[in-house]
């Protein structure tokens, strides 16, 4: 035996030990584990060891620990809460020149922030995926209705082969608790989706996440969200092409 | 700025993890009060870090943070402890070679781990590289997949692998050894 053989040997004992075979694999160890005593052995170390390091003691955090953790991360928000009314009362000023508060400001940011972590991952995973639609189709005719069936609206599915964009499918992804639209299209070899969102989401800057870029637009009675990875001005040609095709239907 | 979002998803992702974020520093630092800094100081990052996160699985993201945690506070207090395996001199791989020799050769009975005291099998632990300890000590006490060691210590599966492999092979060696 070479060495390399026994290196893989190696690992593939530390796998079955780990449980991270497949069964096919475990059965096919199994089998020469018990024809081999030398693997045996290693297998009987490996075990051992584990029991030992198992059956160590842990000291346990001090009892006071979380106590004194939340006290530290809590500190810096109640001085921030508690403000004097006087305080209070001008930043209210303030936030009302402003045109909002800016508490307001805040977590609109970071409801938008959050949604589109989510659809650029929803975007990465179709991508990778061997197929990034639940229903493939090139024909609008056909990813309307598959919509319309699996959620409360469905949006416009403008088809924008013209503009070099081929619609590919649709699927749904879900964003919090809500399922939400998200139609496919083709661009050479890079894909782009499209998540139609409700209404009440507000229309993020267009931004890069990731290297994705993300841009977004209202139209009708949906937030639209394009996310790819092709050149932003490709994806403003895009999100155009879509708002003019939309408008059509 | 905070509002209480961010408190109450803190308490919901990391705390309950509390426990097992102070059993890896403590196995990472070496004692108990350096675990507990640095258990307060990847609090308070994950607290900064909790609003803008997309946390999907509470118990890897914690643990990431502390184990990045740890190893900022090694390399700023105990540079010496870590060891990269870039760094590792031809001497060191000699010596890990010896060890996976002697395994093949004249060597450790399971006995011979089964009887050493647990005193033994801990200093055994702390002895090893840091970047052999954190996964032994992400597999065997905090019981994670490859997957999720792959995760948490940012490093390819198959390095998380024969990292494991090479960490047991020093453990046996060196328990084997305590009583011949």
């Amino acid at each position: 035996m070479t060495p390399s053989v026994l290196h893989n040997d190696d690992l593939t004992l530390q796998a079955y030990c780990d449980g991270e075979l497949d069964a096919v694999a475990a059965g096919a160890f199994e089998q020469r584990l018990a024809a081999d005593p030398d693997l045996q052995r290693r297998y009987d170390q490996v075990l051992a060891l584990r029991a030992r390091l198992r059956g160590l003691s842990e000291d346990a955090p001090p009892s006071d620990l979380a106590a004194r953790i939340r006290a530290t991360a809590g500190a810096r928000a109640e001085r921030q809460h508690h403000w004097p009314w006087r305080a209070m009362a001008a930043c209210l000023v303030i936030g009302i020149l402003a045109g909002s508060t800016p508490m307001w400001l805040i977590q609109h940011d970071r409801l938008s922030d959050q949604t589109a972590s989510v659809i650029i991952g929803n975007h990465i995973r179709g991508a990778l995926a061997p197929q990034s639609f639940d229903v493939a189709s090139s024909d609008r005719h056909t990813i309307k209705p598959w919509f319309a069936a699996r959620v409360a609206e469905s949006p416009k599915v403008p088809d924008l082969a013209q503009a070099g964009f081929v619609l590919a499918g649709g699927r749904i992804d879900v964003i919090g608790q809500t399922p939400v639209p998200t139609i496919v299209y083709k661009h050479a070899a890079h894909i782009v989706s499209v998540t139609a969102l409700p209404q009440r989401e507000t229309v993020a800057p267009d931004t890069t996440i990731a290297g994705y870029h993300l841009r977004s637009w209202r139209d009708g009675g949906f937030v639209y969200v394009a996310v790819s990875d092709i050149p932003e001005s490709d994806l403003a040609a895009f999100a155009q092409a879509f708002i003019a095709e939309a408008r059509q239907l | 700025m905070r509002n209480s979002d961010d408190h109450a998803l803190f308490d919901e992702v990391f705390l309950p993890h509390l426990q097992e974020a102070y059993r890896l520093a403590r196995w990472l630092t070496g004692n108990a009060s350096d675990a507990e800094d640095v258990v307060q100081d990847a609090a308070m990052r994950a607290f900064r870090a909790i609003g803008a996160a997309d946390v999907i699985n509470p118990r890897a993201w914690s643990l990431t943070i502390v184990r990045n945690t740890a190893y900022s506070w090694l390399m700023k207090n105990r540079p010496k402890d870590v060891v990269f395996a870039e760094d590792l001199g031809d001497a060191d791989r000699r010596s890990l070679d010896h060890t996976a020799a002697e395994r093949h050769g004249a060597t450790p009975e399971d006995a011979a781990i089964l009887n050493a005291t647990a005193e033994e099998v801990r200093k055994a632990l702390a002895a090893l590289p840091a970047l052999f300890r954190e996964i032994v000590v992400l597999r065997e006490m905090h019981e994670l997949s490859y997957r999720e060691i792959a995760a948490v210590t940012n490093l390819p599966i198959g390095t998380v692998m024969s990292r494991l492999s090479r960490a047991r092979q020093l453990l046996i060696g060196a328990l084997g050894q305590v009583r011949p």
